[in-house]
């Protein structure tokens, strides 16, 4: 027996001593830690379109329009642009720009990009953003043309999103299979050194970067699943900045004078959305007066604990075109008992709200119950399993439903078209089954004039007609909470999430 | 021996085909359309058509079942459809994390239990049997999540000993998950060591040794426990078992890499292939543990190779 125990300390200690050797040694001085939910999945664009990926993949690419955390499009790879037509747009590319492989940034990069996201064979997540674009042109080394197939004037927003991101051939065509996992080439400022799959991915700053260096020399972006743990490895100062914090933890650090909370409004709206085209729901009066009945503001504060504000339309402030103006509806089960009484139930109906087992809708779902029930109107919750309820909302087979919409591209056409758009029943994204030929109008002609004024007016025309009309109920912004030890400089959330590390400092 | 041996990985076909269909089958007892659940409310039209191709969904489901198990047979179990890798290559790369930790655990369940079951037998009713038994039925009962955050409250933030999470660096990452995953099976490991040597103490070849003169520690060490071993393997085999497919909350919190967090990934991304590749994985080496265990049953019980001739 004492001979067993020998032998299995002997292992115990021989089993440590190897796994020892075998870790890289991680936080240098000069190193930024930064901790996410989740480990990214790929660091090629051209698969998936996770927040995870996107993050990291933020540092290593860049795209030819820069769309900061003002939301404003701005010069990146390209140093500016031209519509020559309705289809056409010309890019004049930035010089002296060089691949972490020392390959120089030309149009030939441009090309293959995107010719590869649009092959039939792609498998990239977000391909479908630029599948308007039907020929890349390149002129000479720096001058491109892009044509779209039919006029799209969002194009230049969609070539700001992080799947735009321009690669180099050689990179991708040396790497093979490993491209993406072993292999990751961009012109951004931090390149990718390694990548322990679901601990953490390193990035060093890369010297030859054409633009202001990045300020510190290592970047480890940790996978922390639990936002407990994350919450404490900031609070013991192992990492520096940590996103995605929830509540219970935000409202422990809120009083820690090591750490900073940045509170931001994301692209992420969500609301009720009824079957526009199923009765009671297909007269106006009855989706008014259920807008009526609801106090939206004290259900999103209480569910949410704060990190999420009562959405005034369909589109987040953050978006290119939303209509700040808008008023929500003033909570008035008076009004509402006389609008449906109007609309034929003076004493009420029975109906019923689906929502998916994620708990916040649940809760949504239930205080929304409540107050249904005051005007009169008797709503079954029903918690549909995932699969289900898309593919029946997608059917048209709901009364009411709880769903969230991001707009990606920060620009109103992607968080109005899919969603509001009679050419877009169903799966597509508009599950309310809602249709007015005017709103079909003025979304066609945002999307093909390039004269932001006339768009912006166009949405706004929109946001209202949708206000009245109230196929939704808009209920909430989600806010995000990322923090940071007190000794980080520059860092800025971006709303999209795929926060920017370049300018960061630790001091 | 070697007959016992062939005989019992025979038997593992049946088995591992049981599982294959099992797992084949989870992909359509979900309600929904798999193409829809893995796409979810964003995705247009056009990307659900070509996913659907491309899982052959259109087929009927014993052609794409046997398809499916062809490829497995030949270690293609399909790309996964999140990270477009191949999902062998994604399991392969998470197994060693979850072994680690899992033989550790075991290895430490197993230095402190049987300890602990010998110490309770010899000293039946004691305090120090009862404090031991109170202990392992508080291992055995402590949910997971609790314990192992209420250690990092104490080891990192309160006394600042040891890092929350991660495998950064050296033996410090290693403790605290460890521990947390070693608990349950320590108490498991104890109270079955003490059971069969309370029962091996009152055999007559222990009084038979006992009146020969033997040394007390001789008895309790040589004869009492080499005999009441054999059962305790079998829990230890169990548990080592548990361990690789359980390590799941353990892994996720301490934001640990290993296939519990890639199961848990793929099931909630709806990742089929994925989720199909490491049930498929937990089965295995769950069967795999268990031949192990026969084996060394046999090895250590020699009337069991007589019986099998």
């Amino acid at each position: 027996m004492h001979r067993i125990l020998g032998r299995t300390l002997m292992a115990v200690v021989l089993a440590l001593a190897v796994a020892t050797t075998l870790m890289p040694a991680a936080a240098l001085a000069q190193t930024l830690v930064v901790a996410q939910g989740a480990d990214a999945v790929n660091l090629d664009p051209h698969t998936t379109n996770d927040q995870p990926s996107s993050r990291v993949r933020r540092q290593i690419y860049e795209t030819l329009i820069v769309q900061g955390e003002d939301l404003v499009l701005r010069p990146g790879l390209a140093v500016s642009w031209e519509q020559l037509d309705e289809l056409t747009y010309e890019f004049k590319l930035r010089q002296g720009v060089k691949f972490h492989n020392g390959e120089p940034f030309t149009a030939n990069d441009v090309k293959f990009t995107f010719e590869r996201l649009l092959h039939p064979d792609s498998r990239a997540d977000a391909k479908f953003l630029l599948e308007v674009i039907e020929e890349i042109q390149v002129l000479d080394d720096y001058t491109v043309r892009i044509k779209t197939s039919a006029p799209f004037s969002p194009i230049l927003a969609h070539l700001a999103h992080p799947v735009a991101a321009i690669l180099n051939e050689k990179a991708v065509t040396e790497a093979g299979d490993a491209y993406g996992t072993r292999v990751a080439v961009g012109t951004g400022p931090f390149k990718f050194v390694t990548w322990v799959s679901q601990s953490h991915i390193i990035l060093e700053r890369f010297n030859e970067y054409w633009g202001e260096p990045a300020k510190v020399a290592q970047v480890v972006i940790r996978a922390i699943p639990e936002g407990t743990v994350r919450a404490i490895e900031l609070e013991t100062g192992n990492v520096d900045i940590a996103y995605d914090l929830e509540p219970v933890d935000r409202m422990r650090l809120e009083f820690d004078p090591n750490i900073k909370l940045f509170m931001t409004e994301s692209l992420s709206a969500s609301y009720i959305g009824f079957n526009a085209q199923k009765p009671p729901f297909d007269d106006v009066r009855v989706r008014q007066a259920i807008n009526y009945a609801i106090d939206v503001e004290p259900l999103v504060d209480v569910i949410y604990s704060g990190q999420a504000v009562q959405a005034f339309g369909p589109l987040s402030p953050k978006v290119f075109g939303a209509h700040t103006e808008l008023e929500p509806y003033p909570y008035d089960p008076q009004k509402a008992r006389q609008l449906l009484a109007e609309a034929g139930y003076p004493n009420g109906f029975r109906t019923s709200i689906w929502t998916n087992d994620n708990p916040l809708r649940i809760q949504i779902a239930e205080v929304l119950q409540q107050y249904l029930a005051d005007v009169g109107v008797q709503a079954d919750v029903e918690i549909v399993e995932w699969g289900t309820y898309l593919a029946n909302t997608g059917a048209g087979l709901h009364d009411m439903f709880i769903l969230g919409w991001v707009t990606v591209t920060a620009d109103a056409d992607y968080g109005l078209y899919a969603l509001f758009h009679s050419s877009q029943h169903g799966s597509a994204g508009n599950r309310t089954f809602y249709s007015n030929p005017r709103v079909d109008e003025l979304l066609d002609f945002a999307r093909s004039t390039s004269d932001q004024d006339a768009r912006l007016a166009a949405y706004y025309e929109v946001q209202e007609i949708l206000r009245e009309e109230a196929p939704w109920v808009f209920l909430l912004f989600q806010v995000n909470v990322d923090g940071t030890r007190s000794n980080i400089e520059g860092f800025t959330p971006h709303p999209a999430g795929h926060h920017y590390l370049g300018r960061v400092s630790k001091n | 021996m070697a007959q016992f041996l062939m005989k019992r990985i025979l038997m593992l076909v049946p088995v591992v085909l049981g599982v294959s269909v099992i797992v084949f089958a989870l992909l359509y007892l979900t309600p929904g359309d798999p193409a829809l659940l893995m796409l979810g409310e964003q995705a247009p039209p056009q990307q659900y058509q070509a996913l659907r191709q491309k899982l052959g969904l259109d087929d009927p489901i014993h052609i794409q079942y046997l398809r499916w198990l062809g490829r497995a047979v030949q270690l293609d179990l399909g790309d996964s459809i999140r990270s477009s890798r191949p999902v062998l290559e994604e399991i392969v790369e998470r197994l060693p994390g979850t072994a680690e930790l899992a033989f550790l655990a075991v290895l430490l369940a197993t230095m402190i239990g049987i300890p602990a079951g010998v110490i309770s037998a010899t000293r039946p009713n004691s305090w120090l049997d009862n404090t031991l038994t109170v202990l392992a039925l508080g291992g055995v009962s402590m949910p997971v999540f609790w314990q192992a955050l209420m250690l990092i409250i104490i080891f990192s933030v309160s006394l600042g000993w040891l890092p929350p999470s991660g495998r950064l660096g050296g033996w410090e990452y290693f403790v605290l998950p460890v521990v947390t995953l070693g608990t349950s099976a320590a108490a498991s490991i104890t109270r079955m060591t003490r059971a069969t040597m309370l029962e091996a103490i009152h055999e007559d070849y222990v009084r038979t040794a006992r009146s020969k003169g033997l040394d007390e520690r001789k008895v309790i060490y040589r004869h009492a426990l080499r005999n009441a071993l054999l059962p305790v393997v079998t829990v230890i085999g169990l548990e080592f078992g548990n361990l690789m497919a359980g390590a799941v909350i353990t892994e996720t919190i301490f934001a640990w890499p290993g296939i519990g967090r890639l199961a848990v990934d793929a099931i909630r991304t709806r990742d089929y292939p994925l989720v199909q590749g490491v049930v498929m994985t937990f089965a295995i080496s769950y069967v795999l543990i268990n031949l192990l265990v026969d084996l060394l049953y046999a090895y250590l019980d020699p009337r069991l190779r007589v019986r099998y001739h």
